[in-house]
């Protein structure tokens, strides 16, 4: 772990989270992508073992924490995933309505403002 | 031994209970005789509790790693319950099998009073505090079914609620006391718990209070009153007679256990003090025969609950010897309650005044049990009373007092009881229903056998006794104590009592008002719930976000900053910084950029910024597949992006909110990171990995075995994900081209790009079968190899559109998502077959002659499931995004 890494972290969770906040589909859709490298690399950073790749081809010196990378792997390969399937939801929310803007959602107001949902 | 006879005990309650609800399907209109076997299995309880075989105890483990088992013994103190439990449940079923005659739900109500029967027996002989806990729930469970028995009424929903509410809060509290006392005491075990005198005042206040709302101690009395809207057999079974003594079996067990605490003692016997005046009190201004009962009932156990929660052992002795004539005469008084509510249809004693006169043998009964209740002397509550009394006055004469003087009350509601039967002098009334009153009958036979011999319990309650606390002083049940001066404070207090009695008779009949204060706050605390929802949820997906976001930033904080500070990492290599610098400026360049392909090929130079740091952290895997996917990623927008306007609509200004909102996230996340970084853990899980890849799994790709071999059901899981995610976006996107296509573009694709793909396109899929291949032991792998191949399908794809790829590639994306899978899960069979489980991995070796030493390996097949996967799921993505 460096400073340079602690930086790089914050950033993008800072920046990650501003966009995810956003109304624009795009906009969140961007924002997810940079929240998810942020998580990445503190996953990454959360070892305290760094050295050279995590190959055990008779090299001496310390090597990297395996198990950290394989989970980035697997992250990284799930966030595709998502980010392929948020934009066929955004395409067929702009087919459905010309928009990738998300509206508020009135019908959930409605719910949240009926006061007590017990009748006598 | 107990083993097998609390073993066939459970599964006679459990057969019995599957009889009665299938008597109930088939003819509801017999299905109260199924009472009877239930009283036949309840009367075993008893039988077992007499016979009281030799202190015994076994365990059965349910979660040794937590330390959770089941544990019973049956000590004298379990064997005299459990001879209350099968004595008055017998008779009480005995009383429901004509009681509910003619009414429906029958099966219901016998089933659940069978499975309170038996739970409340487990209860009795828990041995450690767990199985204590899953019981006493189990009772509270049942009284809550028990309760709202007539459901259709709004009362008895609410009372259930109430019930189930109060005790069911206590039980938590308990819980959390239980599991501090168990671990200062480094025991689950009752018995080991009370040797070794835990003093955790925050674990003996929480068992007081899970005792105290149990047996309806003050404050919180008033659910126990109410509950009286279960039928009577109920009321007499479980809210008199058994359940809401659980508290004080609890405060009895572990009481010993407070020697070391100085103010247990003091405060249960006040508790239950207090309780004894206000249900006294409170009991002398009801106008419903049940209600009276039930304040009788809350008044008796606070006198209970002082004497056996004190763990003074006079005291105790005392306190079971009330609670056996408690049992016996509050069961006959309730059933007999049971019995007038039958024949006159009404509870209220302003109309009752003739009962006495026109049912001779109800009214009988009715004077034997309030007798015992007021403690009049040739009555077993008289003699119970005197030594009770007699222990009080040993330890404070002011508490001798102060009980002789409430147990005026006592007095006073039992007089009201019967006197309110006799106030009307005509003799004509309704007939008696001998079915009910045979059972009572039974009962007030005993509680004259007892009264007039009271000496036959010495031996059995001086046992219980000596169960709680150890070798007692026999208490002196007798008939006739002499002139001592416990008799002459009982004098007194009978006297003043029939005084009270016949006074608050004379002065009002009118019912007093029901107290809703319960009620009133639990509706109040719905209305605030409603208030609450109605301002968080608002309708919009940013403030959710951010809810949720401080939420999980907040929460955890405190924990995190416990620790105090942590040293700063070190600063970092230059190469690093200019990583990071170029990093930020594409992510803070996001903030301000207009238009939408701008963004993503920000968030692309994001992402290469993320695989290069990989490539520095020695994580060559990690930093190849991330230069993939993100190829791949910018491609899917563009395809996705091509709809949509060029520039973001309005209305992307700056919100301060949610930039605060960013704020803490982004400062939550460096913390997180640097209290991670500081921790230097004792053991890596990574050691294990790095010393079996080689001998276990024969790969050098530590990252690689990890995700093949080792952790290969996780892989399997995910490359599942992958595809139902393409197959989703398959779906999702084709109605959208239909809706669309006047919009789509025509394809054209430049000269240069052609000639290049022609060269490039070769080496891409030579260079993937090389990442497949080398991927055990190099970098690479599956993922890799299914990601480079995907790039060249997007390559064909952009060269020779969507014609193209379906001549380069012939097989749909769903075939070959189903075919990838199916490679993989064939792989993880075959580990039954070439080793010992599902994706289990083996290796062979053999001579190559010129080619050297050739190897293979299993885990290199499931790679090439998860590589065909991978391609397909990208062909799917593409496939459904470009047919836009």
């Amino acid at each position: 772990m460096s400073l340079a890494m602690v930086v790089a972290i914050g950033v993008l969770f800072t920046i990650g989270v501003y966009l995810l906040l956003q109304r624009n589909l795009t906009r969140v859709l961007v924002g997810l992508g940079i929240l998810a490298h942020g998580v990445n690399l503190m996953i990454l950073n959360a070892s305290s073992r760094f050295g050279t790749a995590p190959i055990l081809d008779g090299r001496e010196g310390p090597i990297s924490d395996p198990l950290p990378q394989a989970l980035i792997l697997t992250a990284i390969v799930i966030a595709f995933a998502v980010t392929a399937f948020l934009l066929a939801l955004a395409v067929r929310a702009w087919g459905a309505t010309s928009e990738d803007f998300v509206e508020d959602d009135l019908e959930d107001r409605r719910i949240g403002s009926n006061r007590g949902g017990e009748s006598p | 031994m107990l083993e097998t006879i609390l073993l066939s005990l459970g599964l006679a309650v459990v057969a019995v209970v599957a009889i009665v609800v299938a008597w109930d399907r088939r003819s509801p209109e017999t299905a109260h005789n199924s009472a009877w076997l239930a009283g036949a299995v309840v009367g075993a309880f008893g039988v077992l509790g007499l016979l009281n075989p030799d202190a015994e105890s076994f365990r059965v483990e349910w979660v040794p790693q937590l330390n959770l088992g089941f544990e019973f013994s049956l000590d004298a103190f379990g064997a005299m319950f459990l001879t209350i439990i099968g004595g008055v449940g017998l008779v009480v079923f005995a009383f429901t099998a004509r009681y509910q005659k003619g009414k429906a739900g029958s099966g219901r109500f016998i089933a659940t009073m069978l499975a309170f029967a038996a739970s409340m027996a487990a209860l009795v002989l828990s041995g450690d505090v767990f199985t204590l806990f899953v019981f006493w729930e189990a009772t509270t469970f049942t009284s809550y079914l028990l309760i709202g028995q007539h459901h259709q009424t709004a009362t008895a929903r609410r009372s259930a609620r109430q019930a189930a509410l109060v005790t069911g809060a206590g039980g938590l509290a308990m819980l959390a006391g239980l599991i501090l006392l168990a671990d200062e005491a480094g025991s689950t075990s009752i018995e080991m718990i009370v040797d070794a005198g835990p003093t955790s005042t925050a674990g003996w206040v929480l068992i007081l209070i899970g005792a105290m709302t149990k047996s309806a101690q003050f404050p919180f009395s008033s659910w126990l009153p109410s509950a009286m809207a279960a039928p009577t057999p109920a009321s007499a079974f479980l809210h008199s007679a058994t359940m809401v003594k659980a508290g004080i079996v609890l405060v009895g067990r572990l009481a010993p256990g407070a020697a070391n605490v100085d103010w247990w003692a003091p405060l249960v016997v006040i508790v239950g003090l207090i309780t004894m005046l206000l249900g006294g009190i409170r009991a002398l201004k009801q106008t419903d025969l049940k209600l009276i009962l039930a304040y009788g009932t809350v008044s008796a156990l606070g006198l209970m609950f002082a004497s056996i929660g004190s763990g003074i052992p006079t005291l105790v002795v005392g306190g079971i010897a009330l609670l056996v004539a408690h049992a016996l005469y509050k069961s006959t008084l309730f059933l007999t309650v049971g019995v007038i509510e039958a024949q006159e249809k009404t509870r209220d004693i302003s109309k009752l005044g003739h009962v006495g006169r026109s049912s001779p043998a109800i009214s009988v009964i009715a004077i034997i049990g309030a007798a015992s209740m007021a403690g009049v002397p040739l009555t077993l509550g008289f003699a119970a009373k005197e030594v009770d009394l007699d222990a009080f006055l040993d330890e404070s004469t002011a508490l001798g007092w102060a009980v002789a003087l409430i147990s005026a009350l006592t007095v006073a509601y039992s007089v009201r009881f019967v006197a309110s039967l006799f106030r009307d002098p005509a003799r004509e009334g309704s007939r008696q229903i001998v079915g009910l009153v045979a059972p009572i009958t039974f009962l007030a036979i005993i509680a004259v056998f007892f009264g007039l011999l009271p000496g036959t319990l010495t031996a059995a309650e001086a046992d219980a006794a000596a169960a709680l606390v150890g070798p007692v002083e026999p208490p002196k049940l007798v008939v006739w104590p002499g002139f001592v001066p416990a008799f002459g404070l009982s004098m007194l207090g009978l006297v003043s009592g029939l005084v009270i009695g016949f006074w608050s008779l004379r002065r009002s009949l009118t019912p007093a008002p029901r107290s809703h204060r319960f009620d009133q706050s639990i509706d109040g605390l719905q209305t605030w719930a409603a208030r609450v929802t109605s301002i968080i949820q608002n309708g919009s997906l940013p403030v959710y976000l951010g809810q949720i976001l401080v939420v999980a930033v907040v929460l955890p904080l405190p924990a995190l900053v416990r620790g105090g500070a942590v040293p700063l990492p070190p600063a970092g290599g230059v190469v690093e910084w200019v990583v990071v610098v170029f990093l930020v400026a594409a992510a803070l360049a996001l903030l301000r950029v207009k238009r939408r392909m701008s963004a993503v090929l920000l968030l692309g130079a994001v992402g290469y910024s993320m695989s290069a740091l990989f490539a520095l952290a020695g994580a060559p895997d990690v930093a190849i597949t991330q230069v993939l996917v993100e190829t791949l990623v910018v491609t899917l927008f563009a395809l996705a992006l091509r709809l949509l306007p060029l520039e973001f609509s309005a209305g992307g200004g700056f919100v301060p909110w949610k930039g605060l909102v960013a704020l803490l996230v982004g400062g939550f996340a460096v913390v997180v990171t640097l209290v991670s970084g500081a921790v230097e853990p004792a053991s890596f899980v990574s050691d294990q990995q790095l010393e079996l890849a080689l001998p276990e799994a024969a790969g050098a790709n530590v990252v690689n075995v990890t995700l093949v071999d080792f952790r290969a059901l996780d892989t399997l899981g995910e490359i599942a994900v992958l595809g139902i995610a393409a197959l989703g976006v398959m779906a999702l996107v084709r109605p959208v081209g239909e809706i669309v296509s006047d919009r789509s573009f025509a394809f054209r694709s430049s000269p240069i790009l052609r000639r290049g793909a022609d060269i490039i396109n070769p080496l891409l899929l030579v260079f993937a079968l090389y990442l497949l291949l080398a991927g055990h032991n190099q970098p690479g792998g599956g993922f890799a190899a299914g990601l480079v191949a995907s790039g060249w399908l997007v390559i064909v794809w952009l060269t020779s559109g969507g014609a193209g790829v379906r001549r380069a590639l012939p097989v749909g994306p769903a075939v070959l998502i189903g075919f990838g899978l199916a490679v993989a899960v064939a792989t993880g069979l075959g580990g039954f077959a070439w080793a010992d489980g599902f994706l289990a991995s083996n290796s062979w070796s053999m001579d190559g002659g010129p080619l050297g030493q050739i190897k293979f390996v299993t885990p290199l097949l499931f790679d090439l499931g998860v590589a065909i996967t991978v391609l397909g799921s990208v062909a799917g993505a593409v496939r459904g995004l470009e047919a836009v």
